[in-house]
């Protein structure tokens, strides 16, 4: 457990809700929807972290985060009232593979093809992991609303 | 726009479904989902006493038709031709048609509550700047940057939000991508070049993130699989292309700083 709460994780998870915040603005989130918004992304990096170190599994941490923010989300819309997407789109944002993007395209370019396939592989399954994550919850959710007849907007 | 909504006015069918379509529209270019749209159109015109409502949606496009009880019909596109992300004004189109359902005013008092919705911003537009530096920032240094790279990202994440602002809506997406993308490129490799502890990766990364399609890739294989197959397979490939086109500008970087 020494190496869990380790000086980068507490860097990240400030970071990872600095960045939020910032996603939420760009996003045009309500001001008095950000800090909800924020701690969406926070958890986010937070049980993603957590999954990672006792799993060793990215796809699995991504699928697990995204389900959680999913279902937070949705939990959210039926608290504050607005659609679930207004915390659902920031908070997934730290967990977008953006290093294994940059590090596909910079070893392609370097003729690094081995750490090239390991990134391209790493976006890819954090990709369907996040992928996985939402729909998986979505259709909970969308089936839940159809047996209590509820609709979108509601 | 407004000439033909005064036409309309005569015909209760057809100002309805106007009405009914600009909500749609308005949640489709607040980046709402398909079947949001398509549900929310639904809804107002059943409410309005409708018997028979369909509608199809994509991402661009909206088509619907609508049967009254009285035998009157009407059949309406609308072509929607961007989509970005304001959360803000997806809520308040959420609000109305809600609040439509509820109660129903007249067509005429319908119009005026959205008119308001048009016009309402939740923040004014230069916001973009500040927020793309943070979120570049931030992510600079989440994925590993120190001091320097995250002074640096703010400034080329600004640079950034000023491109997104200055170029508006007179180019398209993906050409915006392009840009900012070779920008941030260039720039974070000529401050490795002069400085040569500077982690250039790092400053891209948070960069990238400012562009990547990674949420619209998410959602659009929810699209996909929870049965909106053209809408999804657009918005999937929307993704992807835009992915390619960040690569494109950073690759188009390397080649300038490598002939520099």
């Amino acid at each position: 457990m020494n190496d869990f709460f380790t000086l980068t994780f507490f860097t990240r998870l400030l970071t990872s809700l600095l960045g939020t915040l910032a996603f939420a603005v760009l996003f045009r989130c309500r001001a008095r929807h950000l800090p909800y918004a924020s701690a969406c992304g926070l958890f986010t990096y937070a049980i993603y972290y957590t999954v990672d170190y006792f799993t060793g599994s990215i796809f699995l941490a991504a699928f697990l985060c995204t389900a959680f923010t999913t279902a937070f989300a949705e939990g959210c819309a039926r608290l504050r009232h607005a659609p679930a997407l207004v915390f659902l789109v920031p908070g997934t944002i730290p967990i977008v593979p953006g290093s294994d993007l940059y590090y596909t395209m910079r070893y392609l370019l370097q003729s690094k093809y081995e750490s090239f396939f390991i990134h391209l592989q790493n976006a890819l399954l954090v990709g369907i992991g996040i992928a996985g994550g939402i729909v998986s919850v979505s259709l909970i959710v969308s089936a839940w609303r159809k047996y209590k007849g509820l609709h979108l907007h509601h | 726009m407004e000439q033909s909504k005064e036409f309309y006015k005569n015909n209760f069918t057809d100002y309805l479904l106007c009405l009914a379509l600009d909500v749609g529209e308005g949640m489709l270019k607040s980046g709402g989902e398909v079947a949001r749209v398509e549900q929310t159109i639904e809804l107002i015109c059943r409410a309005y006493g409708a018997a028979h409502v369909e509608v199809f949606s994509i991402i661009s496009v909206i088509n619907a038709t609508i049967r009254m009880p009285d035998g009157s019909y009407s059949s309406q596109m609308r072509r929607v031709k961007s989509t970005s992300n304001d959360l803000y004004r997806l809520e308040l189109y959420n609000e109305i048609s809600r609040s439509i359902c509820r109660e129903t005013p007249a067509l005429a008092e319908f119009d005026e509550r959205l008119h308001a919705v048009k016009k309402k911003r939740a923040y004014p537009a230069w916001v973009t700047i500040p927020a793309s530096a943070l979120a570049a920032s931030s992510f600079a240094v989440f994925f590993g940057g120190g001091l320097f790279e995250c002074l640096i990202a703010v400034v080329i994440g600004a640079l950034v939000g000023v491109i997104d602002l200055a170029l508006g809506n007179h180019l398209n997406d993906l050409a915006k991508i392009i840009i900012s993308s070779f920008a941030a490129g260039f720039l974070s490799s000529l401050a490795s070049v002069l400085w040569s502890s500077v982690n250039s990766g790092e400053i891209m990364i948070g960069t990238i993130m400012l562009l990547v399609p990674g949420v619209a890739f998410g959602t659009a294989l929810r699209d996909l699989l929870c049965g909106d197959l053209i809408a999804g397979s657009l918005k999937t490939l929307q993704a992807i292309l835009a992915a390619l086109m960040i690569a494109f500008g950073y690759i188009l970087s390397m080649a300038a700083i490598g002939a520099v």
